[in-house]
């Protein structure tokens, strides 16, 4: 089970182009796909999900043409979208059984039972016959997340979804995809490292279109190994530092000195102290290297 | 802020394409009507002023409804934006007041509104002044009538609307209920105008209405064309009250919008409150597993369609159960109802609450308020996907995109049913109030269900493939609105760009010919042949239809698409396989269907000439046939004939000897026969002679004698008329399976064919010369004998043996000599016992025999079995009217009368031939309250008016000149009266006169080609019918009845089946001249020889007690003045003058009425006037509460309110 994306390019009609080139190989599992705001991730997801097409490239999915065939994908495809709504008026059992309709569950009685099973799953059986609209956000996102497992979908593509909740709902949500994903190919797009680093298998780091780097975390995080290295700074040396050492990321200590952390082949010097790299420092080094080039 | 906002705003409206799309089509449409009509005015006697104010405003406020249905996308839209785009949640944190943010954003739209209506009116003033308008046709360009305009109408109008829009936007942040506001709205508009204003509340009417339009109506209710012309509307009265109204009810409801309205996350806040809905958080600790269950699915053809079937009914209870829906119903439910249970009386007369009356009745609104919905709604659901955000989840689901399409259109095809349904309710519940039983269901469910059905269905196709191509819901919105009114225009345009092609009704959307919004419907045949006709439009539509679903399923939008050339790559990218054939073969079917109608209508049908068809034939008859014009031909004399009829096939054969006789001076040689258009005919002469010409096109055949026919001489010609066959898509024939009216318009005539073109512009399109077409007046002598072609008239003897199928009977004029059955057919022998008019006809049906027997006739009624409540009715009219006329004018001769009933769908109408009198199937559905009889009796009054005929029409039959009508229909309707008021009693009469004044007062002000009723023109009804009857009756109230009819009777001895000259109303004015005292000849020449209003008015009125008597002192203005044809008065030479007021010269006798407190009459005075200013004082012995002027209606006077007092109580 593995998707498939070679070449993929798409620029929008104002002249932004959203995807260059982009080729990937995503197999089984969770797969994170990091990036800034505006890399072009959602371009990305919309595609594999059938929505928009690309100028160029192609898309495969278990041997299956996304472009070509995209009913034969949409029969397996689970969905969640940055953003989405629903029908005002509508209880979640009821919206849910419009929307297990819509994914061909024929039976009555399987719909009935497949949406009791999701809406237990997602811990939602008590509010099934309040409006969704009403929803707070969290038990919105469970909502998603309860649509997505209607057709038991082999392919889950999950947009952002962790903006906006509280940690125990992110936590909440993020147990159930992993437990999809066991079975499936969960692409999961975020800009919050801490989301990939302990869940997902595989990942990828996007920017400006192009995808910068992919790699399983563990090996982004073994890559830099003894070549991050830390100093406590004042704010008056901060610009002579950062001309002289490649800074990935710089925060305020409680002191309000600022802590600075430098990428470095080599020990830079006494002030500085090694540290174990961090996923994040993956994603910071991969965007430094990607504007320097 | 305030500023801030509102330039932000307008800045935004002068970026947006809607509003020069919105500003661009209405000033064009105002510009272009305003030049077109300008340029093509009429100009002769009756000149209508383009640019009136009332013309104007009439015209202005039709085309600001446009603008109105579009509120909601400027009012509406500018706070509207604000929730969809959800800025509002930020923006509402932001420093300002509510009042900046509310005021800025409602005055900013509403000076986008103002500017629409600013431009809508300068396409009026520019279309008004623009190369080729005709001068004449203008009144001077006057600047302060377009101000008066936009600032008394247009512009408040749009504030109430626009208040609607707004207050329900911002309660609600949802468009799409402002726009069922409009709607909404929209029906009490037509509530208040429409159904108020025709059941007699008309000044209830003219305050209710929110546009003004009901007001403006009946302050102009009796306006001549003259007045409409040059007034321009008062700002005073009801129009100022209409329009105070209103404008507090807009401040009202803004008002109410701006105190409820909070910056807050939710519309409402007590309600959010409760939605929010919280739950019990999974433990943390507690990791899930999922173990999906095993479910089956399906995605087959089959299962697909059930899925649609099923997201149908999802999106159908979304629509229906809602509020806004709701409200809609109860709105039109209610509306169709009332229209239902009010049925438009005509002539004070209520019609049985037939079915066929329930279905048809409120159609002409309702159904545009079906579209309307179609329009919103079909907007709705394609949008509703993204409105709502859900589009993701929708789109990626693997269902074909048709099922979408299709599922929407089973929601949209299931609300239209609902609402028709409330046709069946409303009808049902109607018929029920008024004591109606008869139940048909199935008629009901087989004209809404399935012919509305089939109507709506393309509309909804329409809708959804609009909408889908127009990514803006309002664009789309606006466009489906256009159609319609495309549909209205293009007739028009054909019209005056001389495109014939542009008025078939294959080209505009939807329609059918001759058959609009509703069916004619007869108990006898149904639906008739006109089933064919539609079903066979309705399956062209039906292709366009599929064709335009699968232009929508081409451009569906499904996940994100952006451009105009990606949606297209896109289209063009699905346009294989499937697509594509079925793409090609709904085109097909539909051009396949569309020529085959087209060639059907245009090319084989005999019956069916278009109005250009005709009139190029019109044309041809006068370039051809012109010098034939006014050839004298010898008059019918002599008919024996067989009619036999087929109702199973619908076919007739006539054959049969017609003998003519040369009855003027001249030797006649040449013989015309003109042919009907509609039937095959042959005909054979015995007299030697020779074919000069055969017309198949124009019908004719001219034949020359070989001896020409010396005066006396008579010519026989056998004839041989039958149907053209009938065939799939056209029914040819006039026979119809049950009810059959033929009449002698299938026989040939002798001369020139009088079917010339009239209009100017047609003439000349045609090539023909203009030419003046002028009444022929009696004052000619020459036009009153057999030199005039017109005078076909005359007598005949008729002998005729009509068949028709064994179920049926057939019956035609004459004394029935014998009756049998043959070949499993009907045959009777008919034959006149003397002469008769030569006016012909023939029917057959299942009729219900009822007779009576008179004095001097049997009476024989034949009528649908299921039609005889008004039996009694028709015995009693035609019995009262031969009593009267028998006493005043002598015995008729006939031993039997025969009234035969026929289906509505051949005509609405009653006459006579000879003794057969054919009823129109609408006096047979009249609702006569037996019990009061307040109300006029139709059937009563018909029956007696028809027999007065045989009198005045058939014994005395004037010549065909100006006038001549006058004579038979005004007596007949006085006799009709004269026979009420025997039977009945006189209040009965005084109401129908009543009723008849205001008719002739308003028609007057419509046609405004009036003439003295001496000189009133044949076609004239409103001269012939209303005030004819109300001038002799109003000359038999003067002299007397007595004098009156003796009068008549001598009239009638001396012209009673005469040769020429023939009776005209000039012999008709000496005689009752001869018979009118000297005092009394001016009543003769005010109401018969030239047209005579009153303006008379009550000043004051004084009432003084003493001792048990009372005393009435009051003050009269009278005045009196002739009207030109177009209303203009004049009050002669010496004009008579008192302050402003002017009047003719007077020595007239007024009748004055003093009523007591119960509204009964206690005396009335006939007084002499011969000043304007008259005082009088008349004791009586009950105290008087209402004094009025004329209160027998005997005189004409425009405005009667202030020809009354009435004592405040």
């Amino acid at each position: 089970m593995d998707l498939q994306i070679q070449e993929l390019s798409k620029i929008y009609p104002n002249g932004v182009q959203a995807l260059k080139d982009v080729s990937i190989h995503i197999q089984q599992g969770m797969f994170g796909l990091l990036g800034p705001n505006g890399a072009g991730k959602s371009t990305l997801m919309r595609t594999i999900a059938t929505l928009q097409s690309p100028d160029q490239g192609s898309l495969h999915f278990d041997g299956l043409d996304i472009q070509q065939d995209k009913m034969a994908v949409r029969k397996i495809l689970g969905y969640l979208p940055q953003e989405f709504g629903v029908y005002p008026r509508m209880s979640a059992e009821k919206l849910l059984d419009y929307l297990a309709r819509l994914k061909g569950v024929v039976g009555r009685q399987d719909r009935r039972r497949l949406i009791d099973y999701c809406l237990h799953v997602t811990n939602l059986t008590d509010v099934r016959k309040k409006a969704v609209s009403g929803y707070s956000g969290g038990m919105k996102q469970r909502f998603g997340i309860a649509q997505i497992l209607l057709n038991n979908p082999k392919l889950i593509i999950v947009d952002e979804p962790t903006a906006g909740l509280d940690p125990a709902e992110r936590q909440r949500f993020l147990n159930i995809l992993r437990e999809i994903s066991t079975k499936s190919v969960v692409i999961f797009s975020t800009h919050i490292v801490d989301d990939i680093k302990d869940l997902c298998t595989d990942m990828a780091i996007m920017n400006q279109g192009s995808i910068l780097y992919h790699a399983e975390p563990e090996q982004g995080i073994r890559s830099l190994e003894g070549q991050i290295f830390v100093q406590n700074t004042h704010r008056s040396q901060l610009q002579e530092l950062e001309r002289s050492h490649l800074v990935l990321s710089s925060s305020f200590n409680r002191d309000n000195s600022i802590q600075l952390r430098v990428l470095a082949d080599q020990h830079p010097g006494e002030d500085f102290r090694p540290v174990a790299p961090t996923l994040e420092d993956v994603y910071f080094a991969t965007l430094q290297h990607s504007s320097l080039s | 802020m305030f500023r801030t906002i509102f330039q932000f705003e307008l800045s935004y409206w002068m970026r947006n394409p809607l509003l020069y799309g919105f500003s661009i089509i209405l000033f064009g449409l105002s510009f272009l009507t305003m030049w077109g009509m300008s340029a093509e005015a009429h100009i002769g006697d009756n000149i209508v002023m383009m640019n009136s104010y009332y013309k104007i405003n009439n015209m202005a406020n039709m085309f600001a409804l446009l603008l109105i249905f579009l509120l909601p996308a400027i009012i509406g839209h500018s706070v509207f934006r604000d929730y969809s785009s959800r800025f509002y949640t930020v923006f509402y944190s932001f420093p300002f007041t509510k009042t900046h943010y509310l005021g800025a954003k409602f005055l900013s739209a509403f000076c986008v509104v103002a500017i629409i209506v600013c431009l809508l009116t300068a396409g009026f003033m520019l279309g008004s002044i623009m190369p080729g308008v005709k001068d004449a046709a203008m009144l001077p360009f006057d600047i302060l009538n377009y101000l008066h305009l936009i600032l008394l109408f247009l512009l408040p109008n749009m504030l109430f609307f626009g208040s609607v829009v707004w207050a329900l936007t911002l309660a609600t942040r949802n468009m799409y209920i402002s726009f069922i506001g409009v709607i909404l709205m929209v029906i009490v508009q037509y509530f208040a105008k429409g159904v108020l204003g025709s059941s007699g509340l008309d000044l209830w009417a003219a305050v209710s209405d929110p546009t003004g339009d009901a007001a403006v109506a009946y302050v102009a209710r009796y306006w001549t064309l003259e007045e409409r012309n040059m007034n321009s509307l008062p700002i005073s009265g009801v129009i100022l009250y209409n329009r105070l109204f209103w404008l507090l009810i807009s401040v009202l409801i803004l008002g109410w919008s701006f105190l409820r309205f909070e910056f807050h996350q939710f519309a409402s806040v007590k309600k959010s409150r409760k939605k929010a809905t919280t739950d019990q958080p999974i433990p943390l600790r507690k990791v899930p597993q999922i173990s999906l269950p095993d479910v089956a699915k399906d995605y087959s053809f089959a299962n697909q369609l059930r899925t649609t079937w099923h997201l149908s009914a999802v999106n159908f209870r979304a629509i229906v159960f809602s509020w806004p829906f709701a409200s809609i119903l109860l709105a039109g439910g209610l509306l169709v109802l009332f229209q239902q249970y009010q049925m438009g009386p005509q002539e004070g007369v209520v019609s049985i609450p037939t079915t066929a009356n329930m279905l048809r009745f409120p159609m002409f609104f309702f159904s545009a308020i079906v579209n309307l919905l179609t329009f919103l709604y079909a907007g709705v659901l394609v949008h509703k996907d993204r409105l709502y955000r859900m589009n993701s989840f929708v789109d990626i689901s693997p269902q074909a995109d048709w099922v979408s399409l299709l599922s929407k259109l089973l929601s949209l095809l299931k609300m239209q049913l609902v609402l028709l349904s409330l046709v069946m309710i409303g009808g049902i519940i109607a018929q029920l109030l008024a004591g109606y039983y008869r139940l048909e269901i199935g008629h009901y469910l087989f004209e809404l269900y399935l012919l509305q059905g089939i109507h709506f269905f393309a509309w909804a196709c329409l809708a959804l493939s609009i909408h889908t191509v127009f990514k803006r819901m309002y664009w789309g919105y606006f466009v489906l609105i256009l159609i319609p009114l495309g549909n209205i225009v293009l007739p028009s345009l054909g019209d005056y760009l001389g495109m014939n092609l542009l008025k078939e009704p294959l080209l505009q959307f939807n329609t059918v010919r001759d058959i609009f919004l509703g069916f004619d419907y007869s108990d006898f045949h149904g639906y008739g042949s006109q089933l064919t006709t539609y079903f066979s439009y309705k399956l062209y539509w039906f292709f366009c239809s599929i064709l335009l679903l699968i232009i929508g399923l081409l451009f569906w939008v499904r996940g994100l698409s952006f451009r105009w050339q990606e949606r297209w790559t896109l289209a063009r990218s699905r346009y294989r396989g499937g697509f594509s054939y079925s793409l090609l073969i709904a085109l097909v079917l539909f051009i396949g269907t569309g020529g085959f109608i087209y060639y059907q209508e245009h090319v084989v049908s005999k019956v069916f000439f278009s109005e250009q068809e005709m009139e190029a034939i019109s044309a041809k008859n006068e370039q051809q046939y012109g010098q034939l014009e006014g050839m004298v031909q010898p008059i019918l004399s002599d008919v024996k004939m067989t009619m036999d009829i087929y109702p199973e096939t619908q076919d007739f054969v006539a054959s049969g000897t017609f003998t003519y006789i040369n009855k003027a001076e001249s030797v006649i040689d040449t013989i015309i026969l003109a042919k009907s258009f509609k039937e095959q005919t042959s005909c054979s002469i015995r007299q030697a002679h020779q074919l000069l010409m055969q017309d198949e096109y124009l019908q004719y055949e001219v034949i020359q004698l070989d001896k020409g026919l010396e005066q006396g001489d008579s010519l026989h010609i056998f004839l041989e008329v039958s149907n053209y066959p009938n065939n799939f898509l056209h029914h040819n024939s006039r026979v119809i399976a049950n009810g059959t009216y033929l009449t002698h318009h299938i026989l040939p005539r002798l001369g020139f064919k009088d079917i010339l073109l009239r209009n100017q512009k047609a003439r000349k399109k045609h090539g023909l010369p203009s030419r003046e077409f002028s009444e022929q007046l009696p004052e000619d002598s020459s036009l009153l004998g057999y030199d005039n072609p017109a005078n076909n008239m005359g007598l005949i003897t008729y002998e005729c043996v009509i068949s028709t199928s064994l179920d049926q009977q057939a019956l035609t004029m004459g004394k029935l000599k014998r009756s049998w059955q043959k070949n499993r057919r009907n045959y009777a022998h008919f034959q006149s016992d003397g002469p008769i008019v030569n006016t012909l006809s023939w029917l057959s049906g299942i009729y219900e025999e009822k007779s009576y027997s008179g004095p001097d006739q049997e009476v024989k009624l034949y009528r649908h079995p299921l039609q005889g409540k008004n039996d009694v009715h028709f015995f009693h009219g035609l019995r009262s009217s031969l009593a009267y006329c028998s006493t005043w004018f002598g015995p008729l001769k006939y031993d039997t009368i025969r009234v035969v009933e026929f289906p509505i769908t051949e005509g609405t109408y009653a006459t006579v031939h000879g003794n057969l009198m054919p009823y129109s199937e609408s006096y047979f559905t009249c609702d006569i309250a037996d019990e009061e009889n307040a109300v006029f009796n139709m059937p009563f009054f018909v029956s007696a008016h028809e027999v007065a005929h045989c009198w005045w029409g058939h014994r005395l039959d004037p010549a065909n000149v100006a006038g001549g009508r006058m004579i038979t229909e005004g007596l007949a309707n006085y006799i009709a009266m004269k026979a009420t008021e025997t039977a009945y009693d006189k209040e009965l009469v005084l109401n129908l006169r009543k009723e008849y004044h205001e008719m002739y007062l308003e028609e007057r002000a419509r046609q405004s080609n009036e003439t003295p009723l001496v000189h009133s023109s044949l076609e004239n009804e409103f001269l012939n019918y209303r005030k004819a009857s109300l001038a002799i009756y109003a000359m038999s109230e003067f002299l007397g009845e007595t004098v009156y009819n003796q009068a008549l009777a001598q009239f009638e001895e001396s012209f009673r089946h005469t040769e020429p000259p023939f009776a005209s109303a000039l012999d008709f004015i000496a005689y009752m001249k001869s018979a009118t005292p000297d005092s009394l000849q001016y009543l003769i020449h005010d109401l018969f020889e030239t047209i005579t209003l009153y303006d008379n008015r009550l000043n004051e009125v004084r009432l003084v007690e003493s001792n048990g008597s009372y005393t009435t002192q009051l003050v009269l203005t009278a005045s009196k003045y002739r009207a030109d044809s177009k209303g203009k008065r004049s009050y002669g030479t010496a004009p008579l003058q008192t302050g402003d007021l002017q009047s003719l010269p007077l020595a007239d006798y007024l009748d004055v009425g003093l009523y007591d407190e119960q509204d009964r009459l206690i005396e009335w005075k006939r007084v002499l006037v011969t000043n304007m200013t008259n005082t009088y004082s008349w004791t009586t012995s009950q105290a008087v509460h209402k004094v009025q002027i004329d209160p027998h209606y005997l005189l004409f006077d425009v405005n009667r309110s202030d020809d009354l007092w009435e004592r405040d109580n």
